[in-house]
Parts: structure tokens; sequence; C-alpha cells
């Protein structure tokens, strides 16, 4: 299928700063150094609150916000989740001499469910803070920025999505700066679905291993800035290449069997980075640890001719982020281009897929130039974008 | 077993949304999820037949797999059904 | 580069009415929304028996995109250069509320899987996509006004730039208190 590019003008897309925040820890370093130390935050909980039976996730607690919270201003004004996304946009923000009170900075929030934890209970907040727009109103005038910010809620791959939502607007000079930022929370309304689903495990995940059984839920956030301008100083220039999205067209909750939408979604990806399959020296997958979806990535991989390259998930680290996820996983894969390092797929032990796809199983240092990320969620949605190490001595401009 | 049939009916074409389905159209012996039948139930309904166990007679199932061979028929499902309940 | 994408044919569903391209098509005011989509779906022979497991959201948007779509107005298209770019500002409130009453009662505690799955509004995407063979670009935004003008800008640029030859947009909201629905396709 040809599409045609044209010899447009596209602007550059730098990721020019990031923020994490997870039951790992607040900020990406922080993250990072518990990825590469192997270590998880899921665990198991018995809270009646979440759900009657106990149940394995990875949740903030209290003790670990609060104080953090405490660093914003009027902190009880925001919800748990708003206080979360605050903290990890500021953090994000102190790091660029980025603007965000100008018109040429959007904000773009990826989320599945947002303040959902307020249905039928919004305690001190009022009944409308459910409703995303509000939560977003927050956001946007806790930093007075001029824009309405946009939404994305397209299920697990709203954080990859919003990223390549952004990409496009940036590569038209819409804005000179976007700012990214994905959260989701653990509720008693996402956990019970999910166990309605039957596709919560009842220990910690296991991505493509011969006996995954579902996937343990996660709440954090994740914060990219992106902008049109090179960042001047820094030395490991990464930028998003490429995205695309793609739909199955098959069922609304089951992956396809074929993987030809993430393929699809995948192939097209690459071409709007002008990269081949063959360029890709690390994938950071979905792999959510359900039965259906970790085979179906493998499928995609196979069609796509990727299934040789090192790949891993980080569910196994932070769990299942929903909204996110997707912005989160891109940070780490964005890291591991930047110190040249591949995590370990934490959970994998035996290989559990029909394809021989190329599971990181313990760290490694090795020369990284592009990744590829993917994602894929309810209603047969898929994503991925392509990041890229620019290499210091041939600079393009 | 007869009259658990013709109760399952009833309660399958709640529990599932299966509107202009009369009871007496599904045949007790029918595969309920034959991709070419004319019910044609899908991987939700198969978790929303393993909720209809726990909800109406208090029998917990673990996973689909599981499921598989209880729900093969409307038959099946009252055979386990008699066989489990308390 | 000049936006040479077009916006042309709309249908829209508000206040027990359908309307396309502006034309009045089908009425049944007076009810409730069940009885009013439920009515419409039968008028116009929609025959899909998947339709009767969908939530109240996604039977609107369903509803919509049929007329909107009727007689192949997406035959010339291949499945993935079609491309879906919708929105609306509750979300899925509706479906939320009835899965939050499935788990307040801790002694009655038998959340479904039929509903929860129509907890995210993209789903609505799904069912249009599988019903069509769409299998294109994606994206839904949830805001508290409709911002017809940046989704058709937004669509525009995915057609400009190759990533799409048609695009299905617009807007699908459902609460109790109201419902409207208003999908256009651009090309």
């Amino acid at each position: 299928m040809e599409f045609i590019v044209t010899a447009m003008e596209k602007a550059p897309v730098y990721i020019i700063s990031d923020n994490i925040i997870t039951s790992l820890g607040f900020g990406t370093q922080a993250n990072i150094d518990k990825i590469s130390d192997g270590q998880t935050g899921v665990q198991c909980h018995n809270d009646a609150s979440i759900y009657p039976t106990p149940v394995w996730v990875s949740k903030i607690t209290a003790s670990n916000l609060s104080p953090a919270a405490a660093q914003l201003s009027s902190p009880e004004k925001y919800t748990k989740l708003e206080q979360i996304f605050l903290l990890s946009v500021a953090e994000a923000l102190q790091q660029t001499s980025v603007d965000i009170t100008s018109k040429d900075t959007l904000i773009i929030i990826a989320s599945t469910k947002g303040n959902i934890n307020l249905l039928g209970d919004p305690g001190n907040f009022s009944s409308d803070r459910v409703q995303l727009g509000t939560m977003a109103e927050q956001i946007q005038s806790y930093f007075k920025n001029p824009n309405k910010p946009l939404v994305v809620c397209n299920a697990c791959i709203s954080g990859v999505l919003a990223l390549d939502v952004a990409k496009r607007l940036l590569r038209k000079n819409k804005y000179k700066n976007i700012i990214v930022t994905g959260g989701d929370l653990v509720t008693e309304f996402t956990v019970s679905g999910f166990q309605s689903f039957k596709a919560m495990s009842d220990a910690p995940c296991k991505p493509y291993d011969k006996n995954r059984s579902g996937i343990n839920l996660g709440e954090g956030a994740g914060t990219m800035i992106l902008s049109t301008e090179k960042p001047s100083s820094k030395n490991n220039i990464i930028t998003i290449e490429g995205g695309a999205s793609s739909n199955d067209a098959n069922h609304i909750s089951g992956p396809s069997r074929t993987g030809d939408g993430l393929f699809n979604a995948i192939r097209k990806a690459l071409n709007d980075a002008n990269c081949l399959s063959s360029e890709m020296d690390y994938l950071s997958m979905h792999g959510t640890a359900t039965p259906y979806n970790d085979e179906m990535e493998s499928k995609a991989l196979g069609l796509a001719d990727l299934l040789h390259v090192p790949m891993n998930s980080l569910k196994g680290y932070i769990g299942h982020t929903l909204g996110a996820a997707g912005i989160i996983e891109s940070i780490v894969a964005v890291h591991s281009l930047k110190n040249n390092s591949l995590y370990s797929s934490l959970g994998f032990e035996e290989h559990g897929v029909t394809l021989p796809v190329n599971i990181i199983t313990r760290n490694e240092k090795k020369q990284l130039q592009k990744c590829l990320k993917t994602a894929s969620g309810f209603g047969g949605c898929n994503a991925a974008v392509v990041f890229a190490k620019q290499n210091i001595k041939s600079e393009q401009g | 077993m007869d009259e658990l049939i013709e109760k399952l009916k009833v309660q399958i074409i709640k529990q599932l949304n299966l509107e202009d389905v009369e009871p007496d159209e599904i045949d007790a012996d029918e595969m309920l999820f034959d991709a070419d039948g004319e019910l044609g139930l899908d991987s939700i309904d198969a978790l929303e037949l393993i909720v209809l166990l726990d909800k109406e007679y208090g029998i917990k199932i673990k996973n689909q797999e599981e499921g598989k061979q209880i729900f093969h028929s409307l038959k099946t499902m009252a055979e386990f059904i008699l066989q489990h309940q308390d | 580069m000049e936006n040479t994408a077009a916006t042309y044919r709309q249908c829209e569903i508000k206040n027990g009415e359908i309307f396309l391209n502006g034309k009045l098509i089908f009425e049944k005011k007076e009810v409730p929304f069940a009885k009013f989509i439920k009515g419409a779906y039968k008028h116009f022979e929609l025959r899909y028996p998947k339709f009767h497991k969908m939530d109240r959201l996604c039977k609107l948007a369903f509803v919509t995109a049929n007329l909107l779509l009727e007689d192949n107005q997406l035959k010339e298209y291949k499945p993935e250069e079609i491309a879906v770019v919708m929105s609306n500002s509750n979300s899925t409130l509706h479906t939320d509320s009835k899965h939050a009453n499935s788990i307040k009662d801790k002694e009655n505690y038998f959340p479904s899987p039929a509903v929860f799955v129509y907890t995210l509004p993209n789903i609505m995407v799904g069912e249009i996509c599988i019903r069509y063979k769409i299998k294109g670009e994606s994206v839904f935004f949830v805001s508290n006004e409709y911002d017809k003008e940046m989704l058709t800008e937004y669509s525009r640029e995915m057609i400009d730039c190759g990533d799409a030859k048609i695009c299905l947009c617009g807007w699908v909201d459902y609460t109790e208190a109201n419902y409207y629905a208003n999908l256009y396709l651009v090309k």
C-alpha cells in the first residue's frame, strides 16, 4: 500500500525533558534506577476499597504522595490524579526554559478514566470533576496556560496516541512546544472491570511467558515535553521520527488473532519515520501479559520482520498504567537510547508465544540509535511511534 | 433437568441481551459458541456466562479455559450446575 | 500547504429527530431514548444483531454512522485509507454509572464484562470500524465543548499529509438528561 509522502516541510520533534511518577518513585531517574535494579512496584494489596479480595497492583501510597504534593500550591484543591499530573508536569517543566504560559505551548493529556474515583462520591469536589474536560481545565489553569488542553481518551493506546497527535501538531508548527502528560489511577472501578474480564493475574505479571495469566494494574503519570526547537546543550538528542495508529476492525475487546492491525500501525509508523525495520535496535512493546495480547504482538512482529530485535515489556515493573502507560514506557525507551541500555523484561522466564521474539532477559549495554514503541487497546486500536537518537557528528538541523 | 434448561434459556437471553431470540429457538444440544451458529456468541458472552453461573447458582469459574467445556451447550451447562450446586 | 480536503455529508441526531444533510429523515419524539433509537434501528432496517449488546452511547453512534455511510459512501476506499476522529464531553458516563452500581453492594457484587467494555469512549469507534471494516488511523478526544473546527482541521491535515483519504469525524455524546450526535465526512 503506497502512501504519498510529500516533500513538504516537516518541523522536527525533539524530546526536551520528561518525568515519571509511579510506585517505583518520583522522577524519571528514580524509576529507571529501580528498573535497572530489577525491582518491581507491583505488590499484593488487601484493600477492600480496591477490591473485595487481595489483588496484585502497583499503587502510589498516600505516604509517598502527600509530602510531594505539599510542594504544589494549594494541593487540597486537587484530586489525587490531578496532584500526580501537576507534580509530573511541574518537574518536567523545571528541566527546561519552556514558557507554559505562552500561546505557543499546548498541553495534551492522555487518560482513560481520569477522576473516576469521584463517581458517585465526589467528596469535597464538585461532581463535574469526573469529566475529563473539567479535569483538564484544572491542569491548564494551575499552569496558567492559555490554550484549551487536548484530552486523548483512547483506551490503553492513549499515551502513545497522544505523542502521535503532538507529533502532527508540531510538524505543522501549530505550536512550538507541547507538554504531553498521561495518567490514570488504580481504582475499584477499573480493578473490578478487569476482574470481570478474568484479565488480572493473581501474581506479578509475566509478559510473553508460557505461564502468563493476565495483567497487574498500575497507577502513575508520565510527562514528555516536546519542542520544534533543538535543545542547545544536550548530548543525546532524541526525536520522535514517526508515528501512526490503526484499527483491527475485528472485535471490541479481543485482539486480532493475526496481528494485522498492530502490524499496520508499525509499518505506517516506520514509513512515516522513513525507517526500515532493520534499523530498529530495540522494541518497547505493550506486553500486558494476557494470553491473547502477547500472542498477537508476536504475530505482528513476525509480519513486520522485527522478531530478531531485542524487546521488552515494562508492565512487570510498574503494572499496566493505562493512560499513563504509553508515556511512561516511551520515556524509559528514550532513556534506553540515551544510556545505550537494554533493560530486562521483568517476569519473563519461559518463551510462551508462537513466534521466536527476542525478549531481553538480562540488562545489557549496547549501542542503540532507534527504537519502536507500540500499544494496543480495547476497541481494536493500535499505535506505534519511532524514536531516534541524533548522531552528533551528522547533525541535520 | 428440563426445567433447569428452560430456566437457563430465559436467563441467558436476559444476561446476554439476546433481543429477538425466543427461548424455544434455542436448542439444548446446540453448540452455544458455534462460529456459524444463530446466536453469534463471542468471548464477552462467555465471560457473561461465568457471571451468570456465579450470580444465579453461586458457582465460581476461574477463567475462560475452564468455561469452554461447561458452556459447550445448554445441556452441558445444566449438567454442570446440577453437579456443582450446593 | 493549502488545506484541500473538504467537508461534505453529515448526519445529526437530537431531541428525537434525525437529520441527514440538514433534511429530517426520521422522528420519534416524546419517547425515552432507548425506544427512540430502537425505533430508528428498525425503521432504517439496519439489521445488525450485535446492536442489542451495545450501550446507549454506542447505539447512538452506530445509528448516526449507518445513516451517514449508507449508499456505500466508503466503497471506493481501502480499509487503511479511512480515518476516524471523534469526540464527546461525557466520555462514557452513563455506562460508568451502570458499572459503578454493579459494584456498590458487596453482598451483590457482580461486575459485568459486557457493561465494563463500554466504559471507554473509543469503543464506539471500534464498533463503527468493525461494521464498516475501517482499519486506518483514529483518535478520540474528550472536551467539554464540541470543537468541530479543531476536528475538521485535524482530519484535513491527516488527509493532506497522506495518512488518510477520507475521514469520519464528529461528536457523539449521551447522558440521561441529553444526547447529541453529529457525524460528518471529510475528504
